[in-house]
């Protein structure tokens, strides 16, 4: 399969996947004008990976800011990571806030909240 | 086209304090240039980095509502794309920062609108949390690309109530306004 690799701009994420590893990670500001679009390659990169490789899967997120589309579309790929969890796969997903910020911080809190998968928050 | 009285206007707006305008469609690429020019005018202003993030976050939510519902929308020349058209404007006052959208919506919308605004300003911060989170779980609308969180969003990083109001323009549509503060 193969790797995903998006460059960051300034209302869209950098996205990076690293199949050998297990790892997805994505940062900045995401509020792109379509935001399904925009995550149906990493959800099918997500589910192949689960699907083909079915290996430990880390999911690394340190956003800084995101609109509510967004927010609906981060929520439903880490429910595929708890899907996966629940079937045994081993899953962990890392939610990295700025020290100061409560938004972010609190954001990642309530996901953390809502699922049964090894979540940690950090700051930075 | 009708002439446009500048003074009349310049006097209109004196005292209120208006900092950003915008009056017609904005695209979404228009969207993010407003939003960084509205991130350093705060920068200028503004000391508390939390504030600018909410006030932005707001801006950004509050402008992609306009866009996508506003019943006047706008076809952008050499593209399929059609935007919505309205106004949005950002005010400082001497305690807060306010964000104001205004655009054209159906009347068979408003009474909608208005009890979800009412609705959320009715809940508590606890309650406002679990409604995010029951809404947030619901499948995004495909067409309109809206998760239905704006709202309770908006009200969640302000925790302030927003503010509803409908002028009925005609019998199809009303001027809909929507306004929160963001306390500094």
């Amino acid at each position: 399969m193969k790797d995903i690799n998006i460059e960051k701009t300034k209302y869209s994420l950098e996205v990076i996947t690293d199949e050998e590893n297990g790892i997805v990670k994505m940062s900045g500001a995401s509020y792109p004008e379509n935001a399904i679009e925009f995550f149906e390659p990493i959800i099918r990169w997500l589910n192949e990976y689960i699907e083909e490789v079915g290996e430990k899967l880390i999911m690394e997120l340190k956003i800084t800011y995101q609109n509510t589309s967004s927010s609906k579309m981060i929520l439903d790929m880490i429910y595929i990571l708890e899907d996966y969890f629940e079937a045994g796969g081993d899953v962990k997903v890392i939610w990295f806030y700025e020290e100061d910020d409560e938004d972010i911080y609190e954001t990642g809190e309530e996901l953390m909240e809502d699922f049964e998968l090894p979540f940690k928050i950090i700051a930075y | 086209m009708k002439d446009i009285d500048l003074f009349d206007w310049y006097k209109n707006i004196q005292g209120s304090n208006i900092f950003f305008a915008i009056n017609g469609t904005i695209s979404h690429s228009l969207l993010v240039e407003f939003g960084e020019m509205i991130k350093s005018r705060l920068f200028q202003i503004e000391e508390e980095r939390q504030v600018i993030k909410k006030v932005f976050a707001i801006f950004v939510e509050l402008a992609q509502n306009l866009m996508n519902y506003s019943s006047a929308k706008v076809k952008i020349v050499n593209t399929d794309k059609y935007v919505g058209s309205g106004i949005i404007l950002l005010r400082e006052n001497a305690d807060c920062y306010e964000v104001i959208s205004g655009n054209l919506v159906r009347n068979s919308k408003i009474d909608m609108i208005r009890s979800k605004c009412e609705y959320i300003n009715s809940l508590n911060k606890t309650e406002l949390k679990e409604y995010y989170k029951a809404e947030k779980r619901k499948p995004l609308n495909k067409e309109t690309l809206s998760a239905g969180i704006g709202l309770i969003d908006i009200v969640r990083k302000a925790n302030n109530p927003i503010k509803f109001m409908a002028n009925q323009k005609d019998e199809n549509l009303s001027f809909m306004e929507l306004s929160i503060k963001i306390m500094k």
